[in-house]
């Protein structure tokens, strides 16, 4: 069973295929003289069912990676960076990037508090003067150092 | 897929701006407003929801720089395209209707979008203010073309229906839906070749691609008929305009056919109080009577007559009314 | 005669003090710009287009071109560091460039682009003083069926560009073509797979798309590597390509500035076809395709050289027909229109000083390049000394910036997160992300052509065939892909006694490949499974 994982990849695939092409089919295929805002979506999402379906027969499994404890941190990662685009829209840039630094200087690239703290403030600074002040990108309104609209 | 900020960003602006003899945005403006009340007490945001370059951004800047020097208060120009123009309008409507938040519309897009699909706002979110520039479509064809005249080029469409490619400019523009009606209603079909803008269409007609194209008459389609590359057939407007010299499509035997002419004027959320828009509507016209203005638009563009925030409406009812059955289909 | 005329003008013109700084600027901030990913040059001239309504046209230009072309060079550089391609011409870049910076060669992945950029650059400019009249016409005639034929053959090229197997890379690229539809369809104005999101109304954006596959992807799975990342400074040898590395790349650079001229030309999508066709041919030519993908450095020198030249003849059109080619030219066009100067047919006869003085204001600005990006490149490989878990920290908070900054749409931002776990998946399951950007890129420019084209043809498909340009690309299509299916069956009967001690992705990581091992020819898994099986039972 477990030999047969892999096979999750192209199967995938496939389902992506058929639920788009069948959502496609639902925008109109039109007629080839005319064609329907669904053709062109059709057409690509049979080519995709079809080479998904080319792989779950032919595909080789050295291509996989195994899974490992690893992936956990992934996880923690996703989440870090799900918190950070929330902080962001709702504190602006600056406290946010700090915070998203820290953590992964501190848990990822496992610096130690001396290195991690300093980089973490001092990037998040670098950054914000770089494109809020020299690039007036409009991140949303900060708690601190907040723009002045208009 | 990119804007332009608000303000003017520190290390490009300091390094541009300091070239240039001085900087555009941002001026202390003299001048007294306007109109009867104070408005306006602080600097205006006016939202231009196509992308830079294009003419809706052409009207917008030169528009706004005039209401600046007119009204005393700072108006900052901003980008926001995306979703033909929806974000923008969605911006300028979560602005407020207090007068200081402004849009540059283009009719019929901006009133033809929330009929076909939910855009995020309706025909009566807004309220048309004044039109700024006017530009007619034409249906043209390359140097050299079988067809010399319009009469030339429908009495072969009529007699083989579908064989005339036309390109227009999307399914879902006036220019597409024109032909629509001149299939329905007077039995002259050709196809439809839909293109993403000027800069395709004018390839598709030079490179032989299609027979004709029925496209916005803007400065760089003018350029190439003066060129003598396209040969204009006829014109969308109900009225001859004096710089092509082509009949319009009534006088060639489609009477109703006059709908499609881009509109690009201000406007405002609903809602915003009645001595701003004549604040507004007054100004405007105040700036299209300036002959630096005029120039800068494109003199043959400004409207010859003024269109103030009432015909601007009839004309946008109008639109609705026309291609609101078509869209809804 | 009148070319040496005009050219002489136009250096009269170039040469002018306020040109000189200006052209100097653009490129200064055309090589700022390209660095920071999201911020590309569309962005940047979006950004300052206003400012240029000040200033004389002719400058304006020259401003907004050598931030342009100053761009591609920028570009260059976070693709082969951080594997963060802020331009689709520099996806196929990180393909090579980000393996040899792995192998501590960035510097020579860097030196080697900065030259092949000046050289594609300034033999574009040749060509566009010399042919510019009749390769304006040679735009015009590729219709929408040309373009099906021209997109079809990047997609095909596409498939080209992986280590693993065709299909693999075919049927990503089917899924990019998928997701290129997401949006609202420019024909009929339909949405289309929004998920009534009115901020994918617009469809999905590149830059988020493809910063979330490769370089957010890239950190993802390395953060899942549970050991210590360590920085690559040991293995920094040189900083400067070697006098093999120039030999390796003369031919590409040639090649590459011919194809990037050429294709370069044609209206929509060139850059991105160009880079990929140089990428194909070198990897087609080569003795041994299989060092592709694991760091040849003609695999960088080539498409980088394609990249800036296409992004210098890109103006043909826009200068002889007023034709803008791609977002980038129409905001250029833009410019002009405000100006009161209309770019068409008449601009060399009306406004010689404008178009003569930006063709001359070119070479000065390639050259300017040359020796800007020299220095930087030492600079740049410096920050390789830094360990790569600051460098990966300090890279996601530029990239969710940046992406940011596209269209100040936090939504972006849940793009690249959404695509950086598709291609940390990628990575794992051995699909390739190129393929998939890529087809992404061309997919609206062939959905769109091809629906023109059944309309023109009143849906025949005979269009595709009978029409001469079309028809050459497609027969040439078909002989790619049957002289390749032939090789493939005959080096798979070759190969088929298993070859012990493949190279491994992860050994490929560690230590450099020997150029042209003769051994590592195979493709094809089945061989080398026996002396990985151990990872079957793990799997």
């Amino acid at each position: 069973m477990s030999k047969q994982l892999y096979r999750l990849g192209p199967l995938l695939l496939v389902v992506i295929g058929v639920a788009a092409a069948l959502a496609a089919r639902g925008l109109g295929l039109g007629e080839l003289s005319t064609p329907g805002p669904g053709l062109w979506p059709f057409m690509v999402s049979i080519l995709l069912t079809v080479t998904g379906v080319v792989l779950l027969v032919i595909d080789d499994p050295a291509d996989y990676e195994p899974w490992t404890r690893g992936t956990l941190g992934i996880a923690l990662g996703l989440v870090s960076l799900g918190a950070f685009i929330l902080l962001f829209q709702a504190i602006g840039f600056l406290v946010s990037a700090m915070l998203m630094l820290l953590f992964w200087l501190r848990i990822f690239a496992r610096e130690p508090w001396r290195w991690a703290v300093p980089l973490a403030v001092i990037g998040a600074l670098v950054f914000h003067l770089l494109f809020v002040e020299a690039l007036a990108v409009p991140f949303p309104d900060g708690i601190v150092f907040a723009p002045a609209r208009g | 897929m990119h804007q332009t900020r608000t303000a003017a960003p520190a290390l490009l602006a300091v390094s541009v701006l300091t070239l240039a003899a001085c900087g555009n945005d941002g001026d202390d403006a003299t001048g007294s407003g306007g109109g009867a009340s104070d408005y306006p007490t602080e600097s205006i945001n006016l939202i231009v929801p196509y992308a830079p370059g294009g003419p809706t951004d052409l009207a917008a800047r030169t528009i706004g720089s005039c209401l600046e020097e007119q009204l005393g208060q700072t108006v900052v120009v901003e980008n926001r395209e995306g979703a033909s123009g929806s974000v923008g309008m969605q911006a300028m409507l979560a602005g407020g209707d207090d007068g200081y938040t402004l849009s540059l519309i283009a009719v019929p897009a901006t009133a033809t979008n929330p009929l076909q699909e939910d855009v995020g706002y309706t025909n009566e979110d807004y309220v048309p203010i004044a039109a700024v520039t006017e530009i007619p479509s034409v249906l043209a064809v390359e140097e050299g073309s079988p067809y010399e005249d319009a009469a030339a080029f429908f009495e072969y469409a009529e007699a083989n229906p579908g064989a005339l490619n036309v390109g227009v400019p999307g399914t879902t523009t006036s220019q597409a839906m024109e032909l629509r009606r001149l299939a329905e209603e007077y039995g002259v079909e050709v196809t439809a070749v839909p293109f993403t803008g000027n800069a395709e269409m004018t390839t598709a007609l030079l490179g032989g691609n299609v027979d004709a194209v029925f496209i916005n008459a803007s400065q760089d389609v003018l350029e190439n008929i003066e060129a003598g590359s396209f040969t204009p057939l006829a014109v969308s407007p109900p009225e001859p305009v004096d710089y092509i010299d082509a009949p319009t499509l009534a006088e060639s035997g489609f009477p109703e056919l006059t709908s499609s002419v881009s509109v690009f004027g201000l406007a405002a959320p609903a809602g915003v109080p009645d001595d701003v828009v004549t604040t507004l509507e007054g100004t405007v016209e105040e700036c299209l009577g300036q002959e630096e203005v005029r120039q800068q638009l494109g003199e043959q563009y400004v409207p010859d007559e003024f269109v103030g925030t009432d015909a601007f409406s009839e004309r946008i009812d109008q639109i609705v009314e026309a291609y609101g059955p078509i869209l809804q289909e | 005669m009148e070319i040496l005329d005009g050219i002489g003008q136009g250096f009269s013109v170039a040469l002018d003090p306020t040109n000189l700084l200006y052209v100097f600027l653009g490129v200064l901030i055309g090589t700022v710009i390209g660095v920071l990913p999201g911020l590309g040059p569309t962005a940047t001239i979006a950004l300052l287009l206003p400012l240029t309504y000040e200033i004389d046209p002719t400058t304006a230009i020259i401003l907004l071109a050598g931030i342009y072309y100053g761009s591609m060079y920028g570009g260059t550089i976070t693709s082969v560091l951080l594997q963060l391609p802020g331009e689709a011409a520099s996806v196929v870049t990180t393909f090579d460039g980000y393996q040899m910076a792995k192998q501590g060669r960035a510097g020579p992945a860097l030196g080697i682009a900065a030259v092949g950029s000046w050289i594609g650059g300034t033999l574009a400019v040749i060509g566009l003083t010399l042919l510019a009249p009749p390769l304006a016409d040679l735009a015009v005639e590729f219709g929408p069926p040309e373009y099906v034929a021209l997109t079809a053959l990047g997609i095909l090229l596409v498939t080209y560009l992986g280590t693993r197997h065709p299909v693999k890379s075919l049927s990503m690229a089917a899924l990019g073509l998928l997701l290129a539809t997401i949006g609202q369809d420019a024909i009929t104005g339909t949405t289309r797979f929004t998920f009534d999101q009115i901020s994918l109304f617009d469809g999905l954006d590149f830059v988020a798309v493809a910063m979330g596959l490769f370089g957010v992807g890239e950190i993802l799975h390395n953060v899942e590597k549970t050991e210590k990342a360590q920085a690559v400074v040991g293995k920094i040898k040189n900083i400067w390509p070697s006098r093999e590395d120039f030999r390796a790349s003369a031919g590409p650079i040639a090649r590459g500035s011919v194809i990037g001229f050429f294709i370069g030309v044609l209206p929509g999508g060139g850059g991105v076809i160009s880079s990929l066709a140089s990428y194909a041919t070198e990897k087609r030519r080569a003795k041994d395709p299989t060092r592709f993908g694991k760091g040849a450095i003609e695999g960088v020198a080539g498409p980088e050289t394609a990249n800036n030249a296409s992004s210098t003849s890109a103006f043909i059109p826009l200068l002889t027909l007023g034709i803008p080619a791609n977002v980038v030219l129409a905001l250029i066009f833009g410019a002009l229109l405000i100006q009161g100067v209309t770019p068409g047919p008449q601009l060399i006869s009306q406004n010689p000083e404008i178009f003569w003085g930006v063709i001359a204001s070119m070479y000065i600005g390639n050259a300017m390049l040359l020796a800007l990006n020299i220095p930087l490149v030492g600079f740049f490989v410096q920050l390789l000394r830094v360990r790569s878990g600051i460098l990966a920290s300090f890279a996601l908070l530029v990239t969710m910036a940046g992406v940011f900054s596209v269209n100040n749409d936090p939504f972006d931002m849940w793009v690249v997160l959404v695509f950086g776990i598709i291609g940390w998946l990628m990575k794992k399951t051995g699909f390739e992300p190129g393929p998939l950007v890529l087809a992404f890129v061309l997919g609206s420019i062939l959905e769109r052509a091809f629906r023109q084209s059944m309309l023109l043809s009143g849906g025949e498909f005979s269009i595709f065939l009978t029409r001469p340009m079309s028809g050459v690309l497609f027969a040439a299509m078909a002989l790619v892909i049957t002289v390749s299916t032939l090789t493939a069956l005959r080096r798979r009967r070759r190969s088929r006694p298993a070859t012990p001690g493949e190279e491994d992705l992860a050994a490929a990581d560690a230590t450099a490949e020997p150029e042209g091992t003769p051994g590592a020819e195979s493709v094809d898994r089945d061989a080398r499974t026996p002396g990985t099986g151990e990872r079957d039972d793990r799997a």
